[in-house]
């Protein structure tokens, strides 16, 4: 079968939740990545916002992106957020940084805020969702 | 990395949506998988794990898949590399890599390339 949450097409697989990685740190990338999929999730990674928004133009969704600040391109995590917000609503966002100083963020923007090093980034991020499944 | 007892394979592109699929259906092949999205990654995905097989674009956005290549061959004799060009290529090489993995391929690799094709129609 094809993965549902590339796909979107009838009779597809039921995908576990999904989740969008942008960070550009490679192997702290790979580590949040392998915790995610230890906890059932499908996993997708990008290392700057850039590829993170040409991926979601191609109408690819997610439950959640989980998302760095400070990354190479034209884009930051922010503006990443930014075009989550507005191109794909129902999506969940949660903005890491390393440095726990960073420019205030419009609380709007994002469900969670984490300073990185991120330890148990998988419980968290299904308080999110699962938060948000609870409140409907 | 995910599953310790299966072979690792490092997925090196630098095209989102392809790497992510591909590296997607060879994890449900049963193999390990890493993903660089850049020679640079790459290069640090070898110093930092056994790899067994490197699947690697030729072109990359800081490097082509030579450069890496070569860096893998003053590192270790014993990685298979195989570097791809084409997005029916890299099916058919994860197809032949699924073939000889620990699991039942999830599907034909010709489907991943309609799937990707299909995306990115959809742009």
């Amino acid at each position: 079968m094809i993965p549902a949450y590339f796909s979107g097409a009838a009779g597809a697989e039921k995908a576990a939740r999904r989740i969008l990685i942008a960070e550009d740190e490679f192997l702290l990338r790979l580590d949040a990545a392998d915790s995610m999929r230890r906890f059932g999730w499908d996993v997708v990674e990008v290392s700057s916002a850039d590829e993170a928004i040409e991926l979601l133009r191609y109408n690819v969704t997610f439950d959640i992106l989980l998302t760095d600040i400070d990354m190479p391109g034209q884009a930051d995590g922010l503006d990443l957020a930014r075009y989550v917000r507005l191109h794909h609503p129902e999506m969940k966002i949660a903005i890491m940084s390393g440095n726990s100083e960073a420019q205030p963020i419009d609380p709007k923007l994002c469900e969670l805020f984490l300073v990185k090093p991120v330890w148990n980034v998988a419980e968290m991020l299904t308080k999110v969702i699962e938060g948000d499944q609870n409140a409907k | 990395m995910q599953n310790e007892e299966a072979e690792t394979i490092l997925v090196a592109s630098s095209d989102a949506l392809q790497r992510s699929v591909i590296a997607k259906y060879l994890r449900e092949c049963g193999y390990s998988v890493i993903e660089a999205t850049s020679l640079e990654e790459a290069k640090v995905a070898i110093g930092h794990y056994e790899i067994d097989v490197v699947v690697s674009d030729t072109e990359m956005r800081d490097g082509t898949g030579f450069d890496l290549s070569t860096h893998i061959r003053s590192k270790s004799r014993s990685i298979e590399i195989i570097l791809t060009q084409s997005l029916v290529k890299t099916a058919q090489v994860a197809g032949d890599l699924c073939e000889q993995g620990p699991l039942e391929q999830p599907y034909h690799p010709q489907r991943l390339v309609d799937e990707i094709k299909r995306l990115r129609a959809l742009r």
